[in-house]
C-alpha cells in the first residue's frame, strides 16, 4: 500500500477534510498511518486473529460511513475517535459472547500462527511464539481496565488525557492503572522466573 | 524577629494538575517508568497488522459508498 509523498506531509484533520471532498487516496494515508495502532489493541484485546480483522474492517466501516454522513466533529482527533469505536465494538462482542458458549481449544496454542511459513528454524519459532505468548497471556491476566491503559498507551500512542477521556475517568485514575498494570506486569515476570 | 521560609510546591501532585501531558517518566514512579522502558521492547514485538486482504476490503467500500 504506497500513498503520495505530499498526502504523508498531512495532519489526519487535513486528510479527513480531502476524504470528504471526495479524495478517496486519502484512506490508504489513513489506513497505513493507524493501522498497527488500531489493529494491535483489538487484537490485544480479543486474542484472534480472524475477529480482530472482522472488528477492525466493522470500525472502518463505521469511520467511513460517519465521515461520509457529515456526523464527524472536527474538534476530536481522528485516531482516538476511531479507537472509540473500535473499543465499543470489542465491547459488543464480549456482550454477545457471554451469551453463547465459550469453545477454546485445550492447550491455547495457536493452531493458525503455526501455519505461518518463514524462513527461521522451528526450534527458534518456538522460542519466539513462547515468549510472546507468555507476555501476551500476562497481559491478558491484568485487570480489564489495567490493559485497556496498558493497550492504548502503549499501542494506540494515546495520551493520558486521550485515555481518560475514552475510558470516562480522571487523568490520575488513567495513569494509577497504568502504574499497576507494569507493576502487575513485572510482578508476573517475577513469579515466572522463579517458577 | 522570626523568619517565615516560603517556597513552592513541586510535588508530584501538583505536577500532574498543572501539566497533564507530560512525558511518561515524569508521571509514573522511577522504578515503574524503568521498568516500562526495559519492557517496550518486547512489548513491540507484540505488534500485528491486520492482513491487506481486509484493508482492501476497506477500500472497496469506501469507492463504494
Amino acid at each position: 500500500m504506497k500513498t503520495p509523498m505530499k498526502l504523508q506531509l498531512n495532519s489526519d484533520q487535513d486528510l479527513v477534510k480531502l476524504y470528504l471532498n471526495g479524495d478517496e487516496s486519502v484512506l490508504e494515508e489513513l489506513l497505513r498511518r493507524h493501522k498497527s495502532k488500531i489493529y494491535t489493541s483489538i487484537y490485544l484485546l480479543v486474542k484472534d486473529q480472524y475477529l480482530a480483522e472482522d472488528i477492525f474492517q466493522d470500525a472502518f466501516i463505521k469511520v467511513i460511513n460517519t465521515l461520509r454522513s457529515g456526523r464527524y466533529n472536527e474538534e476530536g482527533k481522528f485516531l482516538p475517535w476511531v479507537l472509540r469505536i473500535a473499543h465499543n465494538l470489542v465491547i459488543d462482542y464480549f456482550r454477545k459472547e457471554r451469551r453463547t458458549p465459550v469453545i477454546t481449544s485445550s492447550d491455547g496454542t495457536d493452531v493458525l500462527g503455526m501455519l505461518q511459513l518463514n524462513e527461521e528454524s522451528a526450534e527458534d519459532r518456538l522460542l519466539r511464539e513462547q515468549t510472546h505468548a507468555d507476555l501476551r497471556t500476562m497481559i491478558h491476566l491484568l485487570p480489564d481496565e489495567q490493559k485497556e491503559v496498558l493497550i492504548m498507551r502503549h499501542y494506540a500512542d494515546l495520551s493520558f488525557k486521550e485515555i481518560a477521556d475514552l475510558t470516562e475517568v480522571s487523568i490520575n485514575t488513567a495513569l494509577g492503572r497504568m502504574r499497576y498494570a507494569l507493576s502487575n506486569l513485572r510482578k508476573m515476570m517475577k513469579v515466572k522466573e522463579v517458577t | 524577629m522570626l523568619m517565615i521560609k516560603t517556597f513552592t510546591s513541586n510535588s508530584s501532585v501538583n505536577h500532574l494538575h498543572q501539566q497533564p501531558e507530560s512525558c511518561d517518566s515524569e508521571l509514573i514512579e522511577e522504578s515503574v517508568s524503568a521498568f516500562y522502558e526495559s519492557l517496550k521492547p518486547e512489548l513491540n514485538k507484540l505488534i500485528r497488522n491486520p492482513s491487506e486482504e481486509a484493508i482492501q476490503r476497506i477500500l472497496a467500500y469506501s469507492q463504494r459508498k
